[in-house]
């Protein structure tokens, strides 16, 4: 593998945005992207789209990555979507990093995308009669049982799960991109409708519509246009093991994404001086702390409350306000983790900075499969 | 009646009971829920023969959805459900149904029963399973 830079990217603002059509938020996120590049439409030599909802149901037959592309003038070129559930585009930037990476190509799309109001069921909902459909699945449950078993084999609260909420909101209050950027507290989070118990409203992301975008090219394609290489050190991608009696309250998938990350990457935790973190609900964000090495299992309700992970504190996590407070529409999720990345890394954060990051590191997960997790991305940027 | 699905609940096995239908590996013993050709741990073909499960086991964990939007169609608000371990090494995702605030909690015994989901076009009952809480757990 040669080195791999991040040359530029871009998101529009996540929110709901029922009038505007799927196509649109890709194609502003792939311009805004090309523009923080310097580059032109013709420039990109192979694209991926990361995105989960889009289908027969959306009145996307096949082929959306180039229906959307198509209208940006970008085409001619190998165009793949990939699905990976939430980690559809983390999954996406690890196949712009192969490409590139591999020597093959020098300069790869990679983009996300979803358009989630209005649109029916939840995502990754379960119906019919399949053992989801019938016991009721519903998708926040599987979170709810892993907080249950948190609870009951670490003594995490949900007060401390509470507070990953309100850290996320207080930093995502900084970020004009985010799709609530307002302040909460404990008791907001605790005394919001219970969803599924544990977890309330606010211990959960809400329905998001947005688009984010990167372009990864050579080290030597990237010196025609910048002299602030931020590189991408790692992209590694791990699927389930899938134990019918596994301890839920470890994501084992985590551990195992995480470990080949730093060590692609040639560093360990210690060495972060931010992540990006995929937390769909506050106990996942406690969860995944432990999981992805920032400290003992158990000990990320601790994390949370003890200001560890907020900015100012010695390893913030999600800087940009997370899943909680920005907002998830799933496909875009993973690559508009890595932007924040690369505006932190270029001190482009403005009041969310954390400052002198040098590295950074993105992590999402994706798919419920028999109890465990489907899929799970690391991606580790570096200045 | 018939079984939601016959390849998951056969309402009457051999024993005149119903049985969730699982796998057992003549080999290292490993059972499956669902049926599986192959054993995930021997990975050899022919290894796994037709297994009843037992029906009785605890919960694993639970949740109690109290968002209506969150259910499915046919679902009342508030509903529990949840992981339920097996002693064969098997864990089943399920409805849990006899359940109050102080009986529904991680380990408490439960076993499967037979509950109506719908009828079918020609009046049939499509019946599926649950697992009911028994009395309460220290």
């Amino acid at each position: 593998m040669r080195k791999v830079v991040a040359l530029g990217v871009g998101m529009t603002k996540f929110g709901k945005f029922p009038d505007l059509p799927v196509e649109q938020l890709g194609r502003d996120a792939v311009w805004a992207a090309m523009k923080d590049a310097g580059i032109r439409p013709k420039d990109v030599q192979v694209a991926y789209l990361g995105n989960l909802t889009e289908g027969r149901e959306t009145g996307h037959i096949s082929c959306v990555a180039q229906e959307i592309l198509r209208g940006i003038g970008v085409r001619g070129i190998p165009t793949t979507r990939v699905e990976n559930a939430c980690a559809s585009g983390s999954t996406a930037i690890r196949e712009a990093w192969l490409a590139v990476g591999s020597g093959l190509y020098d300069l790869a799309l990679a983009v996300g995308v979803e358009k989630l109001t209005g649109r029916g069921p939840a995502p990754l909902a379960r119906t019919g009669d399949t053992l989801e459909g019938i016991a009721g699945f519903a998708p926040p449950g599987m979170w709810a049982m892993r907080a249950r078993r948190h609870m009951e084999q670490y003594g995490t609260t949900v007060e401390q799960m509470a507070r990953v909420a309100v850290k996320n909101r207080r930093h995502g209050r900084l970020n004009p991109r985010a799709q609530y950027p307002k302040e909460v507290t404990v008791e907001e989070v605790r005394s919001s409708p219970m969803i599924c118990s544990p977890l309330t409203m606010l211990d959960s992301c809400p329905t998001t519509d947005g688009g984010a975008a990167a372009i990864l090219c050579s080290e030597e394609m990237a010196k025609r246009y910048t002299t602030r290489m931020i590189y991408v050190a790692a992209a590694a991608l791990q699927s389930g093991t899938y134990e019918s009696t596994r301890n839920i309250a470890v994501n084992e998938i985590e551990k195992r994404a995480s470990r080949q990350a730093y060590e692609w990457a040639g560093i360990g935790p210690e060495d972060l001086d931010f992540a990006e973190v995929h937390d769909c609900f506050t106990i996942a964000e406690i969860v995944r702390t432990e999981n992805l090495g920032f400290c003992k299992e158990g000990e990320g309700g601790r994390l949370a409350e003890e200001g560890v992970t907020a900015l100012g504190g010695k390893l913030p996590v999600n800087p940009s306000g997370g899943l909680l407070c920005k907002g998830h529409p799933i496909g875009a999720t993973g690559v508009a983790q890595v932007a924040e990345l690369v505006w932190q890394l270029r001190e482009e954060a403005g009041e969310r900075q954390v400052k002198g990051a040098k590295v950074g590191l993105a992590h999402c997960s994706g798919g419920f499969i028999a109890q465990d997790t489907g899929a799970s991305a690391v991606i580790i940027l570096k200045r | 009646m018939v079984s939601f699905n016959p390849f998951l609940l056969t309402l009457q096995a051999e024993d005149g009971k119903p049985h969730l239908l699982g796998s057992r590996c003549g080999v290292c013993g490993k059972v499956y829920f669902p049926q599986q050709k192959l054993c995930l741990e021997c990975l050899e073909e022919g290894t796994l023969q037709g297994h009843l499960l037992t029906g009785q086991g605890i919960v694993y964990s639970f949740t109690v959805v109290e968002r209506e939007t969150l259910a499915p169609k046919g679902f009342q608000v508030p509903y529990a459900y949840g992981y339920i371990d097996l002693p064969e090494g098997v864990r089943v995702l399920s409805k849990i149904i006899g359940w109050n605030a102080a009986t529904l909690k991680i380990n408490a015994p439960v076993e499967m029963v037979l509950e109506e989901i719908r009828q079918n076009e020609v009046g049939e009952k499509i019946m599926g399973f649950r697992f009911r809480v028994i009395g309460s757990c220290g």
